[in-house]
């Protein structure tokens, strides 16, 4: 049939507003297609199950286990679990429109650069939810077999651990904005977060300041919220003026820095795809 | 459908049109027109400036200063609205490896608010047209470069654009796909498409463009119908064929003629003498050569008046 013979496509380009819901729905088939989210969700399956056979294999069980102990043992891999997520589902997203030249697809069709970026972050978020959500239940269903229930602040460490997300996909956004490779931009993203913002907490230890401002210091309290009491700093002498330093971050402050993060964070990247040129 | 009216309506109004990358300037100062229903070529060589023109016209690159106008809305203050109506192919572009060509058109259909039964229909249509129905669910990933060019000259017509904007629409395909893609845009131009496509085969644009657009270092140097362009050729090339043979001595002769810039010896018989000069000239050229004791069978131009304008423009603006 040749066009002439066809009927005119009748249409109206559709608001902001309703094209983010389509660009986030293809994001998304794209992360399910691609296997990122079923290999980080293979990934959070598997340390759960390590974790949870390491006590039964060595002998000691789960006999003297608390609810609490229970579950800080799986917590504590929570913020690294929100670092695969943000590197798998965020570190690539904006930059490889530029590098894998996907976005002279996109780019000359009729929708701001800002909307992309919304539809697109909210199908990294979406991908990241998805994964913490599991694992969450996952920890929380072994707790409830293994120990007859879980803490009474599981709740508000699943609430910290997706605000931590959140602040971890924007700084991963803003990566990908800035970087030229995938390759660079995935690399930076994860040592970032698992190498050189640790560094950084770990001279605040030695050196006495607490840097409240360091989004991984902010990260620690997603399983430090599960302690009962609430750890509070300290100062241990060794001697000859040496000290070390052991600090927590406030909750209600590291929620504050979490959500500082998220928003400085898609903001500038956003501004940064939006000035971006497709020049290569 | 009701075919599109061609007229002096300005579908693509470029003004002022500069872009610098540092101290280049890729383009400079830009000014074109391009009528409703016209199919304008855009050419240049390498580093002349299409590619940033065609770029900033699809929102890809911003621009330095100056206008693109597409369908009255300048892209480079309100590129949705001007891109509503605008069908691209830039480059050679990527598709997402995961999704198949159904997918890929559903999704850019959905973007530019066509209902799902007119994305059913045109994709079915489209991809017919671009020969790629039997890999319609198959993943773009496994994908030869020849097969995304032509899913990229579908995406591009999937909404029925007023204006389609091409560049190098035949670069990675095979000679039987190039010819597939003219022919498409031969059907296009039929149904008065306001089409505007850089290339770098004259050829093609001579046989597919209305009017034609050189530029060089980001410049303007012409822009005119085709006819009136073959006109322009000072330049161009004939092929002089003889029975008695072709001597070195007879070359040199015929090189030191008034108006020739080259002879090039072909084989024993036949030469290739470049000419700048009016048709007058021409006859002047052959009656010296017979006078020379030529038995001259042939005297025809060779290459394409395009080309001959094209490579005479070019020089000069260096």
């Amino acid at each position: 049939m040749t066009m002439s013979e066809t009927v005119k496509v009748h249409r109206h380009t559709p608001s902001d507003a309703s094209q983010v819901p389509i660009v986030w729905r293809y994001e998304l088939l794209k992360y399910l297609r691609s296997k990122r989210l079923l290999a980080s969700i293979a990934i959070a399956a598997v340390v759960v199950g390590l974790i949870y056979a390491i006590p039964i294999l060595t002998g000691d069980g789960y006999g003297n286990a608390t609810k609490e102990g229970f579950i800080v043992n799986f917590v504590q891999f929570a913020s690294i679990l929100v670092v695969i997520c943000a590197t798998f589902f965020g570190a690539d997203s904006i930059v490889g429109e530029f590098q894998s030249r996907t976005g002279y697809l996109v780019f000359p069709t009729p929708m701001k650069r800002e909307v992309l970026f919304l539809g697109k972050f909210m199908a990294s978020m979406t991908s990241g939810i998805i994964v913490m959500t599991l694992f969450y239940l996952g920890v929380g269903g072994l707790s409830f077999a293994t120990v007859g229930g879980v803490d009474a602040d599981f709740f508000a460490s699943y609430g910290l651990a997706l605000e931590y997300l959140l602040a971890a996909m924007a700084v991963a956004y803003f990566i990908s904005s800035i970087m030229k490779g995938s390759t660079g931009a995935t690399v930076l993203t994860f040592f970032l977060f698992i190498m050189i913002l640790p560094i950084i907490d770990g001279i605040s230890m030695v050196s006495g300041v607490k840097v409240e401002g360091s989004l991984s210091f902010a990260g620690g309290a997603i399983a430090n919220i599960l302690m009962d009491p609430y750890p509070v700093d300290e100062k241990v002498d060794y001697g000859q003026g040496m000290s070390f330093y052991s600090f927590y971050p406030d909750p209600a402050m590291a929620a504050l820095v979490m959500l500082i993060y998220a928003v400085i964070a898609v903001i500038l990247s956003m501004v940064l795809f939006k000035r971006k040129q497709l020049t290569g | 459908m009701a075919q599109r009216e061609r007229g002096q309506v300005p579908m693509i109004e470029i003004q002022n049109l500069s872009k610098s990358f540092g101290p280049i300037k890729a383009v400079d100062s830009l000014n074109l027109k391009v009528s409703k229903g016209e199919t304008v070529g855009f050419l240049g060589p390498n580093g002349a400036g299409k590619t940033t023109t065609i770029k900033i016209m699809t929102n890809l690159i911003s621009a330095t200063s100056g206008r693109a106008v597409l369908h009255g809305v300048d892209v480079l203050t309100n590129p949705k609205q001007a891109l509503d109506s605008v069908g691209a192919v830039v480059e050679t572009p990527e598709f997402y490896p995961f999704l198949t060509p159904v997918e890929t058109l559903a999704y850019l259909g959905s973007i530019r608010g066509m209902h799902s039964d007119q994305i059913k229909r045109r994709s079915n249509e489209v991809l017919q047209q671009v020969k790629l129905e039997e890999w319609r669910n198959t993943r773009i990933g496994k994908f030869s470069k020849g097969m995304k060019q032509r899913l990229a000259f579908g995406q591009a017509l999937l909404h029925e654009p007023e204006i389609l904007i091409l560049d190098e629409p035949t670069s990675g395909l095979d000679p039987r796909g190039m010819v597939e893609v003219r022919e498409i845009i031969r059907q296009l131009k039929k149904e008065h498409y306001t089409i505007f496509m850089s290339s770098h085969l004259l050829l093609e644009v001579q046989e597919v463009c209305d009017r034609a657009a050189l530029i060089d270092k980001g410049k303007l140097l012409v822009y005119d119908s085709m006819d009136n362009l073959k006109n322009l050729t000072k330049v161009m090339k004939i092929e002089v064929t003889t029975v008695s043979g072709i001597t070195d001595g007879l070359m040199n002769k015929i090189r030191s003629m008034k108006n020739v810039r080259a002879v090039e010896g072909v084989n024993s018989q036949t030469i290739v003498v470049t000419f700048e000069g009016p048709m007058e000239a021409r006859a002047e050229l052959l009656q010296a050569i017979q006078s020379l004791g030529a038995r001259v069978t042939g005297f025809s131009p060779v290459g394409l008046p395009l080309e001959m304008l094209y490579m005479d423009l070019v020089k000069e603006s260096r």
